[in-house]
């Protein structure tokens, strides 16, 4: 059944087979969406959401938009979001979640701002269907989301048919995902400001 | 050309630059500019007047490399990033990053001595995958670039192989696992990025 199925996906061990696991679980793309896949989230996510992404990196901004190399996942782990939707300590427990994991193993970080983008923009590119979106929500962050699709190229392709798509893919979703970036001192009231750069 | 005295092999490049000078007394601390992009700038990534200025290669070109480095804010900011990404360990991302090989982040280097040459509109910005590579971006109307910088394959006697993806003047353009040697560009590298 494709509900059980989308929870076994969801619960796969190894993070780079994620994003497969969730197409072959459901019998058409993003099948997995009707369903809550995850036994912490609230529902699965809707159309009408706004998605944030949380911007750590003044590298990650090149010229307003998201650097692509931070775009890289969609058809392996997933790219992670979190739902508008969350309690402010959920933004605030992950962002000193990277900024902690990221000093332990040598990188300094910072938050520059929050990505705030509607579901809509990148799950469907016209009429076709773009990203997928899962209600990937954990025991603290019921919120968590991911950003996923199915495979970029048929099997057998060469590795270099692969960096192609991949290439492509991280354009096309740059521009979905547009450049409205929220900074710390503006977001929530200045919930973040204690991992800018500033503080 | 400036002479290169009391050459010395270098450990990444070996093979392909042999031989570096040691880095003048106190250089490094005046310019912040690392090995391999000495390199690159000393073998070909810079005008001979940049060269000059740039001397440090010689003791006296020490002061006029520091005031030559830090005019230009693109190239400290880039150096800087790359120098970021230095030692640090898998999971540097906060999540499941791998580590970037140093050879990979030289190269990186060595690019930017080329880059740096470029209109300030063509001059990408470095970033760090979460699969460890660096990578180059631009994304002006008129022109999109993302450079993935690649380990060698072994054997070889490049420095790394280049992968880009480009729009410009409305064309798509995709060039895969190109050798980049750290003498020059790939020609079709330095015509994407409008180098005279």
């Amino acid at each position: 059944m494709s509900c059980e199925n989308c929870r076994a996906a969801f619960a796969h061990a190894n993070d780079d087979e994620r994003a497969r696991k969730f197409d072959e679980a459901a019998p058409r793309p993003c099948g997995c969406e009707k369903y809550r896949v995850s036994p912490h989230s609230p529902g699965p996510v809707t159309d009408d959401e706004v998605l944030c992404l949380l911007v750590s990196d003044p590298q990650m901004i090149v010229d307003g938009w998201l650097h692509p190399s931070k775009l890289a996942n969609f058809d392996t782990s997933g790219q992670s979001v979190l739902r508008e939707a969350a309690a402010d300590n959920e933004f605030e427990n992950t962002m000193a979640e990277l900024v902690s994991r990221s000093k332990e193993r040598g990188k300094h970080r910072w938050c520059l701002g929050v990505l705030r983008f509607p579901v809509h923009a990148v799950r469907y590119c016209a009429s076709d269907r773009f990203l997928c979106v899962y209600d990937t929500g954990m025991e603290h962050k019921p919120f968590h989301a991911d950003l996923m699709c199915g495979p970029l190229v048929p099997d057998g392709a060469t590795g270099g048919q692969l960096k192609r798509a991949r290439m492509e893919l991280a354009r096309e979703v740059i521009t979905a995902l547009g450049r409205e970036i929220v900074g710390p001192s503006d977001f929530r009231s200045g919930l973040l400001m204690r991992f800018s750069k500033a503080s | 050309m400036t002479a290169i005295a009391n050459p010395t092999a270098v450990s990444g490049v070996k093979g392909v630059l042999a031989v570096t000078p040691p880095a003048p007394t106190g250089a490094k601390g005046l310019t912040d500019l690392s090995t391999p992009f000495q390199l690159a700038a000393l073998v070909g990534g810079l005008r001979p007047t940049q060269l000059t200025q740039s001397s440090a290669w010689s003791g006296e070109g020490a002061q006029a490399a520091a005031n030559w480095f830090t005019s230009d804010a693109w190239l400290a900011e880039m150096l800087a990033t790359i120098r970021s990404f230095r030692n640090v360990e898998a999971g540097w991302d906060g999540e499941n990053s791998r580590a970037p090989a140093a050879e990979t982040l030289d190269a990186a280097e060595m690019l930017l001595a080329y880059f740096r040459n470029a209109p300030a509109d063509r001059r990408p910005a470095i970033n760090v995958g979460s699969d460890g590579l660096p990578s180059f971006a631009r994304n002006l109307r008129d022109f999109y670039l993302h450079l993935v910088v690649e380990p060698r394959n072994h054997p070889s006697n490049c420095v790394a192989h280049l992968t880009w993806y480009a729009i410009k003047d409305g064309e798509n353009i995709f060039e895969e696992s190109v050798p980049f040697y750290g003498t020059s560009l790939p020609p079709e590298l330095s015509k994407l990025v409008d180098l005279k």
